[in-house]
C-alpha cells in the first residue's frame, strides 16, 4: 500500500513538475502599439531599436508628440489593393516590400508634404512601409502606412525633432535639404562647401561649345534660380557666389546636358545651415 | 553505542558514490571547472557571441534592449549590456513577425537580470550574468558526474573533465555570454548525463530520478525547436530499466511485465512526448518558412539537376527556380515575387521529408555535406569580443579549442564521424551486454547508446530542416558527438580492464560465516 502510494505521488509530481518546467520557456506578450488602422498622417513614431524600425513591418510603438524626438513620421495612409490584398494570411514581408515599397516612395507626394517649392531640394529622408499586424491583417485590415524617416547622420541614429509637415518653408529645414561637403551629398544642417539648388539647368544642344562657353552658359541660367532660391539680389548676398556642376567634353560628348546649380561661400569659408530665404 | 550525526549530504553522496569517491572531490573537481569557465570567458576580457540583431527575440521578452549605438554592426561585437525598453507589437517576436520565441533559455536571463541589480552591474541585464550562470550549472554538472559516475576517482574525474574541457570549448562556451538560445539546449543536454547514469545506476528506476531526467529533458527540449529532436534518445533512455519495486509476475506474463515495470518511465515519455509537441506547436511560422525556404533555395535546388522538376515534386511552379542559391534577403529572391505565395502554402517540413523520401538518391549527397559540417565546429561571421577589447570587429578567440581542433581534423576523412558514432554504439552494446559488469558500469553503456541516437537524430533533423544555412545549426549534433569522446573512453576502458564490480550482486551469494 505504502509503495503503491509513493508511485501515486511520484506520478503525480512528475506530472506537475515538466508542465511547469515547460512552461518556463513561455515569456510575456507584448502590448499592442496602436491600431494601424488608426494611425494619421502627422503623427511621429519613436524606433529607439534599429530592429523597430526596419525589421518590423508593422508599428512597434505608440505616437508621441512630433515636438519629440522621433524616429518615423507617417506621411500618408493608403489601402494596399489588387492580388496581395486577397490573401487571407499576411504575405512574407519580403514580398510586402517588393510590392508596397514603391507606392510609399512617392516624390512628388513627398515634396507636397514637405512644402517644397521648384527650387527646394530635398535631401535626408528614406521611406518605410507600416502594414497592419497578422491579426489586423486576418480581420481585413489592409491599411498602408507610409513613414518617412530622417538618414542616420548622428551616432544615436536618426532622430528627428519636428513634423515635416511643410518643413520645407521653415528654418528648421537645413535638416531635410541637399548640401555637398568635398563632394559628398549631406544634409545642409551638417558643415558643407555648397548648398544645391533646384531645378537643374538643361544646356541647349549642339556641339561642344567649349569650356568657357559652358561656364558662361551656366552661370547666366544659375543666377536666376538662385536668386529666386535667396529671394532676393545675389547683390545683396556679398558672401556667396553660384558655383555649379557642368558638363565635361567626354560627357557632353555621351549627351549629357545637365547642370547642377549651387550656391557656394565666396571666400571658400565653411558654410552650417541653409542659405534659403523666406523661411519662417 | 554512540550514535554519530550524519550529514544529509553526506549521507547521500555516500548512496550515490562507489568506492573511493567522495562529495570533496566532486566538488572540487566541479569548481575547478566552474573557474575554468569563468576564466576563459571573462580573463584577459570577456568573451562570448555577437548576434545579427536576432537577439531581441529572446531579450525583448525581459525589457531590454542592446546597448549599442544606433549604426553598429550587431555582428561585429558582443554586446554584454541590456538596457531597459518598451517593445510594442510585432518587434518583440520571432524576426519582425511578431509572434513570441519561446526558449528555456529564458529562465537563465530572467536569473540572470536578477544577479545584473543584485551585483550592481550595468544595464538592466548584462549578460555576463549569464556567463557565470552557465560556468555555475557546468560546474554543477561536472561534479554529479563525478558522484554518480562508476569505477575509481581518478577515472571519474577523467570523465568528468573530459565533458568539462567540452563545455569550455570555444564552440561551446561562447554561446554562456550571448542572447541565444543554444546556451539552455546545450547545458540541458550536459545535465542529462548525470541525470540519465543516476537513473540507471542501480538497474532500477525511481521516480526522484526520472523526475531529474525528465526536468533535465525538458529543459533541453524547450531550448529551441531543434532540440526537441532529442526526444527519440529520452524516450529509450526512460524505459531502458524497470521501475524499483515492480515488474512482480509469472514468467509466462513476461513481456506484459516488461511493459507494466516501466510505466512510470512510459507515463513520463508520454509527458515528454506532449512536452515536446506543444512545444513544437508553437514554433514561429515564420521560423518554419525560412526553414523550407532554406531547405528548398539553399540546400535542394543549388545541388540539383532539375530544379524544375524538384519544384514540380514540392507542388509548387517551376519558375521559382530562378531563385536557387539565394537567400531569403537576397534582392533577387524570389520571395519577393507573387508565386512565392503559392511556395509559402503549399510547401512545409513534412512536405521536404516526403520530398527526400521519394528522392533517397539526395541523401547520400546530404549527408556527406553534414559530416563536412561536422568538421566546422565554430560559426565565421560573429564576433566573439566586446567593443572595448581592441580587437579587431569580428575576430574571434580561440582560448580552449581542444575539441573544435580535433573534430576540425575530422575534415581530411569525414567519414570518421560516423565510424566514432558505430564505434560508441557498439561498445555501448557490448558494455550494456557484460553481464559482469554492475548496473553502474553498464550505465556508460546504456548512455553511448543515447548519446549516438540522440547525435544521429540530430543531424538527421537538421540536414532534413534548416541544412547548414548557419554553421551552428550543428552545434547540438556536435556536442553529443563531443561527448561520445570521453564516453567512449570508458566503455574501452570498461571493455578491456578487469574493473571491479561496484554494486551488490545480482544473486545473493550463501552466508559464508560472520564477521
Amino acid at each position: 500500500m505504502r509503495r503503491q502510494v509513493g508511485l501515486l505521488l511520484g506520478a503525480a509530481a512528475c506530472t506537475v513538475l515538466v508542465p511547469l518546467t515547460a512552461s518556463l520557456a513561455f515569456g510575456p506578450v507584448p502590448p499592442e502599439a496602436m491600431p494601424t488602422s488608426a494611425a494619421t498622417p502627422g503623427t511621429c513614431h519613436v524606433a529607439a531599436d534599429p530592429s523597430e524600425l526596419a525589421a518590423t513591418i508593422s508599428d512597434t510603438a505608440p505616437p508621441v508628440p512630433c515636438d519629440r524626438p522621433h524616429q518615423t513620421e507617417t506621411v500618408w495612409i493608403l489601402q494596399i489593393d489588387g492580388p496581395l490584398a486577397r490573401e487571407v494570411e499576411r504575405p512574407n514581408p519580403e514580398l510586402l516590400g517588393a510590392t508596397l515599397d514603391a507606392r510609399c516612395n512617392d516624390y512628388t507626394r513627398l515634396r507636397a508634404y514637405l512644402g517644397a517649392e521648384p527650387n527646394d531640394n530635398h535631401w535626408g529622408l528614406s521611406m518605410f512601409i507600416k502594414v497592419p499586424t497578422r491579426a489586423e491583417w486576418a480581420e481585413g485590415d489592409r491599411t498602408l502606412r507610409c513613414e518617412a524617416v530622417a538618414s542616420g547622420s548622428e551616432s544615436g541614429g536618426p532622430v528627428m525633432k519636428e513634423s515635416i509637415s511643410g518643413i520645407l518653408r521653415r528654418t528648421a529645414s537645413a535638416r531635410y535639404r541637399l548640401c555637398w561637403s568635398v563632394g559628398a551629398a549631406v544634409t545642409c544642417d551638417q558643415a558643407h562647401d555648397a548648398e544645391a539648388l533646384s531645378p537643374n539647368v538643361i544646356l541647349p544642344d549642339g556641339p561642344w561649345p567649349g569650356g568657357p562657353a559652358v561656364e558662361a552658359m551656366a552661370a547666366d541660367r544659375c543666377a536666376p534660380i538662385a536668386q529666386q532660391y535667396l529671394m532676393a539680389s545675389l547683390a545683396s548676398r556679398p558672401d556667396l557666389k553660384v558655383a555649379f556642376d557642368i558638363p565635361t567634353a567626354a560627357s557632353w560628348a555621351t549627351g549629357d546636358r545637365n547642370v547642377d546649380c549651387n550656391l557656394a561661400s565666396r571666400t571658400g569659408k565653411r558654410m552650417l545651415g541653409t542659405v534659403r530665404g523666406g523661411l519662417r | 553505542m554512540t550514535v554519530g550525526v550524519v550529514d544529509p549530504l553526506r549521507g547521500m553522496a555516500t548512496r550515490l558514490r562507489g568506492p573511493g569517491a567522495t562529495l570533496e572531490v566532486a566538488g572540487l573537481t566541479g569548481g575547478f571547472w566552474m573557474l575554468v569557465l569563468i576564466a576563459r570567458l571573462f580573463a584577459g576580457g570577456t568573451i562570448g557571441m555577437a548576434d545579427q540583431g536576432d537577439s531581441r527575440r529572446l531579450l525583448c521578452q525581459l525589457g531590454v534592449r542592446a546597448d549599442r549605438p544606433f549604426s553598429a554592426r550587431p555582428s561585429s561585437y558582443v554586446t554584454t549590456t541590456w538596457v531597459e525598453h518598451s517593445w510594442y507589437g510585432e518587434a518583440c517576436g520571432a524576426d519582425g513577425s511578431g509572434e513570441p520565441y519561446r526558449s528555456s533559455q529564458l529562465v537563465l536571463l530572467r536569473m540572470a537580470k536578477h544577479l545584473t541589480a543584485a551585483f550592481d552591474l550595468p544595464g538592466a541585464l548584462d549578460l555576463r550574468a549569464v556567463g557565470i550562470l552557465c560556468s555555475l550549472v557546468v560546474g554543477f554538472a561536472v561534479a554529479a558526474l563525478v558522484l554518480v559516475l562508476p569505477g575509481r576517482t581518478w577515472l571519474r574525474v577523467m570523465f568528468a573533465s573530459l565533458v568539462g574541457l567540452l563545455a569550455a570549448d570555444a564552440a561551446v562556451a561562447e554561446y554562456f555570454v550571448s542572447a541565444y538560445s543554444e546556451a539552455a539546449g546545450l547545458l540541458g543536454i550536459l545535465l542529462l548525463c548525470p541525470a540519465l547514469l543516476w537513473l540507471w545506476r542501480d538497474g532500477r528506476s525511481t521516480w526522484p530520478r526520472l523526475i531529474c531526467v525528465a526536468m533535465a529533458a525538458t529543459f533541453a527540449m524547450t531550448a529551441k525547436s531543434q532540440t526537441t529532436t532529442l526526444l527519440p534518445a529520452i524516450l529509450l533512455a526512460l524505459v531502458l530499466v524497470p521501475h524499483r519495486g515492480l515488474g512482480g509476475g509469472r514468467p509466462r506474463q513476461r513481456s506484459l511485465r516488461e511493459v507494466t515495470s516501466r510505466w512510470p518511465g512510459l507515463l513520463t515519455c508520454v509527458l515528454l512526448t506532449v512536452t515536446a509537441t506543444s512545444f513544437l506547436s508553437h514554433n514561429p511560422r515564420r521560423f518554419e518558412e525560412l526553414t523550407a525556404y532554406n531547405q528548398v533555395f539553399i540546400e535542394i535546388l543549388p545541388k540539383s539537376r532539375d530544379k524544375a522538376g524538384d519544384l514540380r515534386s514540392l507542388g509548387v511552379d517551376p519558375a521559382l527556380a530562378q531563385g536557387s542559391g539565394r537567400s531569403i534577403l537576397d534582392p533577387a529572391s524570389v520571395a519577393r515575387l507573387p508565386g512565392y505565395l503559392e511556395f509559402r502554402r503549399e510547401v512545409d517540413q513534412a512536405g521536404i521529408v516526403r520530398f527526400y523520401a521519394t528522392h533517397p538518391g539526395r541523401l547520400p549527397g546530404l549527408a556527406a555535406e553534414g559530416l563536412r559540417g561536422m568538421t566546422v565546429w565554430r560559426q565565421d561571421y560573429l564576433g566573439t569580443y566586446t567593443a572595448d577589447s581592441g580587437q579587431p570587429a569580428g575576430s574571434r578567440e580561440c582560448r580552449i579549442c581542444a575539441y573544435a581542433t580535433l573534430f576540425g581534423s575530422a575534415r581530411i576523412l569525414p567519414l570518421s564521424i560516423v565510424l566514432l558514432w558505430a564505434l560508441v554504439l557498439v561498445g555501448g552494446i557490448k558494455v550494456v551486454r557484460r553481464r559482469h559488469l554492475g548496473h553502474a558500469q553498464r550505465a556508460i553503456g546504456r548512455l553511448a547508446i543515447v548519446l549516438v541516437t540522440a547525435a544521429v537524430s540530430q543531424f538527421a533533423a537538421v540536414m532534413l530542416s534548416q541544412g547548414l544555412s548557419r554553421p551552428e545549426n550543428l552545434i547540438f549534433t556536435n556536442f553529443l558527438t563531443g561527448l561520445c569522446v570521453p564516453t567512449a573512453l570508458a566503455c574501452v576502458w570498461l571493455l578491456t580492464s578487469q574493473v571491479p564490480d561496484d554494486q551488490p550482486p545480482r544473486r545473493r551469494p550463501e552466508p559464508s560465516g560472520g564477521r
